[in-house]
């Protein structure tokens, strides 16, 4: 075997537990291109990335619990411009108001009339930076609109996009002055991701790719428009699941509210969030149908971000549910 | 499961139908326990509560087809077990205990599997059935503690799940009413006195004056006497109702009957006596009752004074017996396959058996006064503790000519109601009880009979048995070759022996394998006893008479008894009675233990043997030395089998997996999954219940990647079958024998090289 195509045995198991598309031809390539060009910007990220598209097909929202320079701006940015929208970003401070985000009347005095200035979250994809350091009255505007995909000023409604996907970050490190996210705002997100650095081998990988041209260019053709994500979301809620595989999710799902380690457990809306996002994993992997095992890959990032533990309970709790409730038989 | 079915994990209906089942399945056992072999009763009960268990612990597991399964054997379990017991103890278990067993056992599978209201409704329905019919399968009074235990339980759990609904109700709408349970409890409970009470009789005047009981068989027209009653069923219940009152019969009617002697008895089932003089026997060949020869020839007999054992084979049913009516010669209220004794023979002459003579007792028998009854007591029994221990058992005598009372084994005291004169009941030099100055107990007396046990402990100590004087039985005359022959029998077959009680086993089992058993054959030569060891047949006389020279011979006192057998098969289940009938004469021996009292020896094949019961001690002692050998097997067979399980259980699965496999795609999928689950087991690497099949197959491959493409293959075809109902191709076999073959149990026992744990995590 030549040492340079050699695959470290973790990576290959990883890389089998990817939703793989049977064959090219019966997936929307769409899908498989942009899969494609996040991984060129986000260099040995695959399964964060898919996670992203699950996540997006599945009409939710992601945050991000991670470190500066992991590459949270970047995949951004990529993920805007492949599907032709509007990225908008705001930096989360202290002194941020809510009509800094969702937009305000302005006066103006050649017209005499008020006129409405759309904030950041008239976008297609809202990347909103250390979410938790702004106060809560300003969390809460961003969180309805999230929840409702509209905001009301001054009695008048305005629909946001129907792709409006928004990318929280909350810096783990830095958490000096910060107004963490109380556990109701938390449960509007669909998983809680974390990119982390890169390999050794894909930190190569991007030094080798920074050497000549610096200014790598994006592609800015867009893959997807509106229309085709809005199809691809509305293909997401005819993956069927089998009755056994939504009492598997039930189960888990009570079981996270029986442990012993776990506070609060996860709330219905987060086991559709859950359902709806082990469809788009399916999708993913060109299937019509929910999986055990896309419960169970989508299910850590799910449950992440909205159960509530202590430190250091949080992650052997998931492990305890998902090794002690009964998994679907094939049978 | 959907909310409407029922969980019996959780469920309070299912928990509760389970404990209205158990209770007569648990009164069963207690009954059975003291008769039938106790280790066949406790094999049952440990294989019921350990099967529910299991079924429990597999439906926990939501194994329900292995569950469904074990659950269906459950009922066939008391036949199997009731065959083993029967071929191991020679004591097969009745018919019909085996049968509420095994409607017990389905009921109780049926509880526990229930997963819908209705059939948990039909196991509390069915263990109201089964509480019934042992409720009269029980003979003692407390049983009726059963019924009434399963009403309580059953108005608790009827209101708890029908009326209050507690299980579908949600919280708030339990409406508190605390009394509600107990007083239904209670209600039932008085109804179910006031029903007893008027069955006893006790709303009787009532009855009677409101005309409602019909007159036909009385007023009592439960009464089996009523049924079979001659005319009045009313005087009949009352003739045998008086009977206590010491035969006086307050009826104008007299049962049209002969009362036979045991001497009639003998002779026509076993053959007149071969007799010499010639006045005896113009008797012997009338054909018609004369009173007062009958009453002479019986009295040769009823007065114990001689039996013969030369016999003329008996004749065919003519002659004075014809004209007999009815069939019980007396009624037995007890167990049954004892033997009731009427006379005993202490000295045999080679032709003929002779009783005891002498003076009577000088003495009237020591009374003892319990309440209302006056027992009349042995007095070589000691009184203390006499009435701890013992059995009280009830004869009833109806067509029995003598003044002798048939008496069970070690008889030690006798009661009957307002018997209180101490002249009226005496005990022979014979050891015989019997009513002295009458021509015969009068008939439908009823005799309450208290006999001593005594436990098979005490029979094998070494001077548990008394050894017979020097001076000879013989009366003077040298010993006949039939005799000599016997003696010189018991010596061979006992010569390596040293305890009594193993050589009287020992003789009694030679006899019964040697001889046979014809109660037509006779001898009318002078050695009969010759006789019967040449031709190697004849009746229990002969037997028994070989017997008691056999054990005289080796040491032990023994003697003649003659009486009747209460056969198992004539117990009636109606008014729980044996009948005892004339050709239930019976011969067999006793011999003399060393504290004085006597204990039988059945001789004769066919016959159940006397039951000493072991202590626990020596029944344990015994039991675990008889299964040494069985257990040394058994465990050599077990731990050959558990070191190689992997060899053998790899095969069978492997097979099962090929067969499968050609059933269809749901089982050749399932098969393969199940093969590889219990490779890994065996490799002590099993499947957890949280990990789902491609996860865990694809985990254990790493470690031969070259399997990883047919995991791959085979999961993504079952997930399409199972969770995306979709069709499939054949293509999956290939994947699944690969990966059969590829993952045997040794594969199984490779390290893995890529833990598990750490490739799912998506955050540090």
């Amino acid at each position: 075997m030549n040492p340079q195509n050699a695959v470290h045995p973790v990576q290959a198991h990883r890389a089998s537990q990817l939703p793989t598309p049977h064959a090219a031809a019966s997936q929307p390539d769409i899908l498989a291109v942009l899969r494609q060009r996040l991984n060129q910007v986000l260099i040995g990220k695959n399964e964060p990335i898919e996670l992203v598209l699950a996540c997006l097909l599945a009409r939710g929202h992601l945050l991000l619990d991670d470190l500066p320079g992991t590459g949270k701006t970047t995949l951004a940015k990529a993920l805007a411009a492949s599907l032709g929208g509007k990225l908008a970003r705001i930096q989360c401070t202290p002194d941020l108001l809510p009509t800094d985000i969702t937009g305000f009347n302005i006066f103006n005095p050649k017209s005499r009339e008020f006129e409405f200035h759309p904030g950041p979250v008239f976008s297609d994809i809202l990347l909103a930076d250390e979410l938790n350091r702004t106060t809560p009255r300003t969390q809460s505007a961003l969180l309805e609109a999230m929840a409702e995909r509209q905001v009301t000023i001054d009695n008048t409604v305005y629909t946001l996009s129907p792709s409006f996907f928004v990318i929280a970050t909350q810096n783990p490190i830095d958490s000096h002055g910060a107004y963490p996210l109380p556990e109701a705002q938390l449960d509007r997100f669909t998983m809680r991701l974390e990119i982390g650095y890169p390999s050794r081998e894909a930190q190569l990988r991007i030094l080798e790719e920074a050497i000549g041209d610096p200014s790598h260019p994006a592609s800015a053709d867009p893959l997807l428009s509106r229309d085709e994500l809005t199809t691809l979301q509305d293909r997401v809620t005819q993956i069927r699941v089998h009755p056994r595989i939504r009492e598997y999710l039930v189960d888990l799902v009570e079981a996270t509210r029986n442990d012993r380690a776990i506070h609060l457990g996860v709330s219905p809306r987060g086991m559709l969030l859950w359902q709806r996002t082990a469809q788009a994993w399916a999708l993913l992997a060109n299937r019509d149908y929910v999986t055990p095992s896309d419960l169970v890959r989508v299910g850590r990032p799910v449950l992440a971000v909205r159960i509530l533990a202590a430190h250091n309970e949080l992650f052997p709790a998931i492990d305890r549910i998902f090794s002690t409730v009964p998994a679907p038989e094939f049978k | 499961m959907s909310r409407e079915r029922l969980d019996v994990l959780t469920s309070r209906r299912s928990r509760e139908s389970i404990w209205l089942v158990a209770i007569p399945l648990v009164a069963l056992w207690s009954l059975r326990f003291g008769i039938e072999p106790r280790l066949g009763v406790l094999a049952e009960g440990s294989i019921f509560l350990g099967s529910a268990g299991m079924v429990l612990l597999l439906l926990r597991r939501r194994r329900r087809g292995l569950a469904l399964i074990l659950a269906a054997c459950l009922p066939f379990a008391p036949l199997v077990i009731s065959r083993i017991v029967g071929s191991l103890s020679g004591q097969v278990p009745a018919l019909e205990m085996t049968l509420l067993a095994m409607l017990g056992g389905g009921i109780l599978a049926l509880a526990v599997c229930a997963v819908r209201r209705r059939e948990a409704s039909l196991a509390v329905i069915s263990s109201g059935f089964l509480t019934l019919f042992v409720t009269f399968t029980a003979e003692q009074a407390s049983a009726v503690l059963i019924p009434l235990g399963w009403i309580a339980l059953c108005l608790w759990h009827l209101v708890t799940n029908h009326w209050e609904r507690l299980d579908v109700c949600m919280p708030v709408n339990v409406r508190r009413s605390p009394w509600i349970r107990p007083a239904a409890v209670l209600g039932g409970l008085i109804l179910a006195a006031f029903g007893g009470a008027a069955a006893h009789g006790r709303f009787q005047t009532f009855f009677q004056g409101a005309q409602l009981a019909p007159t036909s068989g009385g007023s009592r027209w439960t009464e089996v006497s009523a049924r079979s009653g001659i005319g009045s069923g009313d005087l009949a219940v009352a003739a045998k109702n008086n009977a206590q009152s010491f035969g006086a019969v307050d009826s104008d009617i007299l049962l049209e009957s002969h009362e036979t002697s045991l001497y009639d008895m003998f002779s026509e089932v076993l053959g007149d006596p071969f007799v010499n003089r010639e006045y005896e026997r113009r008797q012997a060949l009338q054909g018609t009752v004369d009173g007062a020869n009958h009453s002479h020839l019986s009295q040769s007999d009823d007065s114990s004074s001689s039996f013969s054992v030369a016999r003329n084979p008996p004749r065919s049913s003519q002659g004075r017996l014809k004209n007999a009516k009815g069939k019980d010669v007396l009624q037995w209220v007890g167990p049954s396959g004892i033997r009731l004794a009427l006379n005993r023979y202490k000295s045999f002459d080679g032709k003929q058996w002779h009783g005891a003579e002498g003076a009577e007792r000088p003495a009237a028998l020591p009374q003892h006064v319990d309440g209302e009854m006056t027992w009349f007591l042995d007095p070589r029994r000691p009184v203390d503790g006499l009435f701890q221990g013992s059995d009280v058992h009830t004869l009833r005598v109806l067509r029995l000519d003598s003044a002798r009372i048939a008496t069970p084994m070690m008889a030690a005291a006798v009661y009957i109601q307002d018997v209180k004169e101490s002249d009226l009941i005496d005990l022979g030099q014979d050891d015989c009880w019997y009513m002295p100055g009458r021509r015969q107990v009068p008939p439908l007396t009823l005799i309450h009979l208290l006999s001593e046990s005594v436990l098979e402990d005490d029979l094998l100590a070494d001077h548990a048995f008394t050894k017979p004087s020097a001076a000879s039985d013989d009366m003077g005359s040298p010993p006949s070759r039939g005799r000599a022959r016997a003696r010189s029998l018991a010596r061979q077959w006992t010569q390596q022996l040293q305890s009594p009680y193993e050589k009287i086993s020992k003789i009694v089992a030679n006899i019964q394998e040697h001889f046979i058993l014809d109660r037509t054959s006779g001898s009318a030569s002078d050695d009969p006893l010759d006789d019967f060891l040449t031709t190697g047949r004849g009746g229990e006389y002969l037997f028994a008479t070989a017997a008691a020279e056999m054990l005289a011979s080796v040491g032990l006192k023994s003697r003649l008894v003659t009486g009747f057998y209460v056969s198992p098969d004539r117990y009636d289940r109606a008014s729980r009675h044996t009948s005892i009938l004339r050709e239930d004469v019976h011969t067999w021996v006793e011999v003399q233990l060393s504290d004085g009292r006597w204990i039988e020896v059945e001789a004769s094949p066919g016959y159940r043997p006397p039951n000493f019961l072991p202590s626990w001690s020596l029944y344990l002692q015994r039991t675990a030395l008889a299964a040494v050998p069985h257990a040394a097997i058994l465990g050599f067979l077990f731990t050959t089998l558990a070191f190689t399980r992997r060899i053998w259980v790899n095969q069978l699965v492997t097979l099962y997996w090929w067969f499968q496999c050609r059933r269809g795609h749901r089982r050749g999928l399932r098969a393969t999954i199940r093969t590889l689950e219990i490779r890994a087991a065996l490799a002590r690497r099993p499947r957890s219940r949280g990990t789902n099949p491609r996860d865990w197959l694809t985990a254990v491959a790493q470690t031969n990647p070259d399997l990883l493409p047919s995991v791959h293959h085979f999961c993504e075809s079952a997930e399409r079958y199972f969770f995306g109902q979709l069709e499939l191709v054949d293509d999956w076999r290939a994947a699944a024998e690969s990966l059969v073959r590829g993952m045997n149990v040794s594969f199984f026992l490779l390290p893995d090289p890529v833990s598990s744990q750490t490739d799912r995590r998506i955050l540090p």
